[in-house]
């Protein structure tokens, strides 16, 4: 006879692994029915629109950066073009095409460590990045090398590969010469042949068969595969310009997590932001050899598996490489390094494609420049409640009947599809102040 | 200019400070930068933010040596101003060492080794800071009278100064001293330099 209240059942991933920051999972199960699943993040808050407050807006770039380590220019950049906004500031095509190239190394050098190190693993059933080095030497070199230009590329162009200085309200503090920018064609040339044949070496990995109707949320652009500029779209239908952004989507507390998590508005439902979103909103706008290695794979679209992230992901490294290739090839320095303008009391707000997803920036300064108010909403946060509806999905009786480890090893690998930013996501905390 | 340092065939010598311009974190950047002065031309010295970034400049080199800092060194002598772990020393995969992604410094070292990217000779220099992660660079560290009273036999050059509390610039000195030492025998030293004498006493009122 079956129990009609069976004892509860608790699976914990204590620590997530290869993805950036601390967390956990927790999934509250009775029988086969999955009472709870908490993506919980217990990274202490960062505060940093906090930090930010009353601080000059010249520092913004640089204190955003280091909110991370591995996606610093979706930072820069999404203030910087906020800022811009605020004291309408109007940047030369150069400058905007300069951007373009580098938020492209950024793309470059997070996708191919995710690619390789952090996810690929899961498809071949081992452990680690240093597991799959072991058994793919020459994939596991080349995506190190891929990552390796792509930081070479912020280095030109930032400085710095690890929180770059030169990105600046109005441009660049200073531009690079030709020859600094030629000298990276011959790798660019080898990483866009190079990058292609790791597409083709991902899409032939063993996906699992999971697919959900997500609601996907991306930038689009009418001229190019929006990465800085462009209204905000999602898979239903909406199109709105970017200041609307948070008449649509709003962030909310749950009791489990340090990061706040965004739901789309009026109903509240989770969306999904990142490369598949992306593609499958974008892809049309691909550069051709990505869209070429996309048809060469039979990668259609939309695609509703998140596994294939990881292809997406890959598709988004070669467009990188032939969009950064064109751009260096054509690259003479003119033109000033930053464009004038005049400080005054404002507020600005922009979006852009962070290698994870969707990034929202928002300032308010006063006429000396100073910061009175900053919002800033990271991918993870957007994807959170997403990964938690994606591991209800996960969780069927077939699998309930796993062994927990092997059940919290395959909601590690959920997770992995959309390489969570934990750091990035814990940057604010609401505080209810109760007075008696 | 010495002429190993134009002969791009031959394998270089990298040396690379893991760390941040903050707090304790910025150890392993003051002694790596402490030692340019110290070594002649055959060296190359990089500052690494996160242990990943060694897995780009690991082209074909001679030797490697990393310098970090450490808040939990649980070592015997741990009274000296560095700790030597040559390579795969099996305290390296005990450091209690975090980073993004999981990809701390003994697994990039791992997957390295896996890669066949190292170099024959790889050494970890380790620093020890206490647990006061975050003090302020002129804030005395506390090292105790064992630790001076060992460092003074370790290395005569850098001398006690009278009181044991010595602030992050003295610690950065005397383990740039005594690695600097270490890698740059007599008469392979820079001809316009001498090793570090005495660091300065701070006071710490």
């Amino acid at each position: 006879m079956k129990d009609s209240n069976p004892s509860p059942r608790q699976i914990r991933v204590p620590i997530l692994t290869r993805v950036e920051g601390e967390g956990s999972l927790v999934v509250k199960l009775r029988g086969s029915a999955v009472e709870d699943v908490q993506l919980v993040i217990f990274e202490p808050p960062r505060l940093f629109e906090a930090l930010l407050r009353g601080r000059p807006f010249s520092d913004v770039a640089d204190i955003t950066a280091r909110i991370c380590g591995i996606c610093p220019i979706a930072y820069q950049m999404t203030a910087v073009q906020a800022l811009e906004q605020a004291f309408d500031v109007r940047v030369t095509p150069e400058i905007r095409l300069l951007r373009r190239l580098m938020y492209c190394g950024e793309w470059i050098e997070s996708h191919a460590l995710h690619m390789h190190l952090l996810q690929a693993p899961d498809f071949f059933g081992l452990e680690s990045g240093i597991q799959l080095a072991e058994q793919y030497p020459m994939e596991v070199k080349r995506g190190l090398r891929l990552k390796k230009i792509g930081n070479a590329l912020l280095e030109a162009l930032g400085g710095r590969a690890i929180h770059p200085v030169n990105l600046a309200v109005g441009g660049f503090y200073r531009l690079p010469t030709a020859p600094e920018l030629q000298a990276l064609i011959p790798d660019f040339e080898w990483g866009l042949t190079a990058s292609i044949e790791a597409v083709r070496w991902l899409a032939a990995l063993p996906f699992p068969d999971f697919h959900c109707r997500y609601d996907y949320v991306a930038m689009q652009h009418p001229d190019e595969y929006a990465i800085i500029q462009g209204d905000v779209v999602c898979s239903d239908g909406l199109r709105i310009p970017h200041p609307q952004y948070e008449t649509h989507f709003e962030e909310i507390q749950v009791p489990h997590s340090t990061a706040l998590q965004s739901r789309r508005l009026p109903a509240g439902q989770p969306y999904f932001v990142g490369p598949l979103a992306r593609l499958n909103l974008n892809r049309a706008r691909l550069a051709e050899p990505a869209l070429r290695t996309a048809d060469e794979i039979g990668w259609e679209t939309p695609c509703h598996n998140p596994y294939q992230g990881i292809v997406a992901r890959g598709l988004e490294v070669v467009h990188a490489f032939a969009e950064g290739l064109d751009i260096l090839r054509g690259y003479r320095p003119h033109g000033p390094a930053r464009a004038d303008f005049t400080v005054r009391a404002g507020e600005g707000s922009a979006v852009t494609e962070a290698p994870r997803g969707l990034i929202f920036h928002r300032y308010q300064v006063d006429a000396q420049g100073r910061i009175q108010f900053a919002k800033i909403v990271p991918p993870t946060s957007q994807n959170q409640a997403q990964i938690e509806q994606d591991l209800r999905q996960l969780l069927e009786p077939e699998l309930l009947e796993q062994p927990d480890d092997q059940i919290a090893l395959e909601c590690e690998k959920l997770v992995r599809n959309y390489d969570p930013c934990i750091s990035c996501s814990t940057h604010f905390l609401k505080l209810h102040l109760v007075r008696q | 200019m010495n002429p190993a340092a134009c002969d791009r065939t031959r394998p270089g010598k990298l040396i690379v400070g893991i760390g941040s311009p903050h707090g304790l974190d910025q150890v392993g950047w003051r002694v790596a930068e402490g030692l340019r002065n110290r070594l002649n031309d055959d060296w190359q010295i990089r500052l690494a933010a996160v242990p990943l970034d060694l897995l780009d400049w690991l082209e074909p080199l001679q030797e490697l040596h990393l310098i970090d800092a450490s808040v939990d060194l649980d070592a015997p002598d741990d009274w000296a101003p560095c700790q030597r772990l040559d390579w795969p020393h099996p305290w390296i995969a005990e450091l209690p060492c975090r980073a993004t992604h999981d990809f701390n410094l003994p697994r990039v070292l791992q997957l390295a080794d896996s890669l066949h990217l190292l170099p024959p000779r790889v050494t970890l220099w380790v620093i020890p800071v206490g647990d006061d992660f975050g003090a302020s660079p002129t804030e005395p560290l506390g090292w105790g009278p064992q630790a001076v009273a060992g460092l003074e036999s370790a290395d005569s050059d850098v001398g006690r100064r009278g009181d044991h509390a010595w602030g992050l610039e003295q610690r950065c000195q005397a383990a740039a001293t005594v690695i600097g030492r270490e890698l740059s025998p007599a008469g392979n030293r820079p001809t316009t330099q001498t090793a570090a004498g005495p660091p300065e006493r701070q006071n710490h009122a």
